[in-house]
């Protein structure tokens, strides 16, 4: 039988080819505002990819505080996600405005119950964020959830491409924190908070991948929990925001530009 | 340039990872993505994201997996952008240019007997390695192999006869 084997084999469409392509991998490791970034090429559509990856990845660096039993305001001014970072680069350099921190909205995970999505703006243009677990902890902190970002204050695309262009703006700017029941009989959770600036004000941000939808607070703000049957894989995620009308807004994976020429 | 003396000890364990890039575009090419080499992409950056879970042994078993899983979004999304008054399109598509009764042969095969056939005709993976791409044991991927050849010799063995039934009204015409 191994005829017809050969047969598939001799139909081969594609050989595979050699060779590397180090501004992808460079693209994928390097942190925002990292040497390496410099100079790019630009206009190429797998930054996309990449700037998911350095989204989740990057951010996910700092340690070192004390952050489970503080508020939100404390957490934001101790800013742990800048943690190593250079006090004048864009990560180093956001200050929250205290009097923007506010309690956006809420999840409810099942086994957990309800995760809230705390937010804050920067003196900088930047934003601020941070999940709350009904104990008080905080999401990203040592010892609470199951991996994802460092809570604290980040610097928008926007403020990142005008330093460095490294990502497609897309009008979403988003983080991610994980939460793993699976030992307790429950699920693994992705929890995804953020804010989408889009053509007009978002009412509704939903998943096209799975299916969920979640209201925007303020035109802007999300937090939408996606359970996740298999963590070693990789979720597909496609964020699309909404407007009262049900127009898009914004699509994660379309530049913003093009959206509005579409 | 980002040169190997640069890396930290993560970035020189990616590197052995990255070097499958190439098999990985080809993985997708071969499976009609539509955009094979940003699929790839994010195939890597997954596998930055979580370096810890790729085996350090082989990864492309794991690689290929994770394209596979990304192609299948691919392939839902270009059925709900599908105008509704347009027929279906088919849940899985292979490249152009393939013979076009090998194609037909292959699209008769459930999604994962034609898998496990081309994992190890085109992809060139051992069963063993094929068996972990699909998350399944070895022996049932024997087992699954088997089957789909079978399938697949008599899918071809129908095309056959068909032609040469048309060979023969023509003769007669």
């Amino acid at each position: 039988m191994s005829d017809i084997l050969d047969r598939v084999r001799a139909a081969n469409p594609v050989a595979a080819a050699r060779g590397t392509d180090l501004d992808l991998f460079r693209d994928i490791v390097c942190s925002p505002g990292d040497a390496r970034l410099a100079p790019r090429r630009r206009g190429r559509r797998r930054w996309v990819v990449a700037a998911v990856a350095i989204a989740l990845v990057a951010v996910g660096a700092g340690a070192g505080w004390a952050a489970v039993s503080q508020g939100p305001v404390s957490l934001f001014r101790s800013n742990p996600q800048a943690d190593g970072s250079d006090p004048s680069g864009l990560w180093g350099d956001q200050h929250v405005i205290p009097s923007s921190v506010r309690d956006v909205s809420a999840v409810v995970v099942p086994g957990v119950g309800r995760v809230q999505f705390w937010y804050g703006e920067t003196r900088q243009g930047g934003w601020c964020g941070a999940l709350r677990m009904p104990d008080g902890g905080w999401l990203g902190t040592p010892g609470v959830g199951a991996g994802g970002v460092v809570p604290g204050c980040f610097p928008t695309r926007e403020q990142v491409n005008r330093q460095d262009q490294v990502y497609v703006n897309n009008g979403f700017d988003y983080a991610e924190d994980d939460v793993d029941l699976r030992s307790s009989g429950g699920g693994f959770w992705r929890i995804t908070f953020g804010r989408v600036t889009g053509l007009r004000d978002a009412a509704r941000v939903a998943d096209l991948a799975s299916g969920t939808s979640v209201p925007a607070v303020d035109g802007s703000l999300f937090v939408i929990a996606l359970p996740d049957p298999d963590p070693s894989a990789q979720l597909p995620v496609h964020l699309v925001a909404y407007d009262s009308a049900g127009r898009v807004v914004a699509d994660d994976r379309k530049a913003l530009d093009k959206l509005r020429g579409s | 340039m980002h040169t190997p003396s640069d890396r930290t000890p993560a970035e020189t364990r990616f590197a052995e990872v990255f070097d499958h890039l190439p098999a990985v575009v080809a993985y997708a090419r071969r499976r009609g993505s539509a955009d094979p080499e940003a699929l790839a992409a994010e195939t890597m950056a997954t596998a930055w994201r979580r370096l810890a879970d790729v085996p350090r042994d082989e990864p492309r078993p794991w690689l290929l997996a994770t394209a596979r899983n990304l192609l299948w979004a691919e392939w839902r999304r270009a059925s709900r952008r599908r105008p509704p008054d347009t027929p279906a399109v088919p849940d899985e598509a292979l490249a152009n240019g393939i013979d076009p009764d090998l194609e037909r042969a292959l699209l008769s095969l459930s999604r994962d007997e034609r898998e496990a056939v081309l994992l190890v005709a085109w992809d060139d993976l051992s069963p063993a390695l094929a068996a972990r791409c699909l998350g399944i044991s070895a022996t049932a991927f024997r087992v699954r192999l088997h089957r789909a050849r079978r399938r697949l010799r008599a899918a071809l063995a129908d095309s056959d006869q068909n032609i040469e039934a048309a060979d023969l009204e023509v003769g007669h015409a």
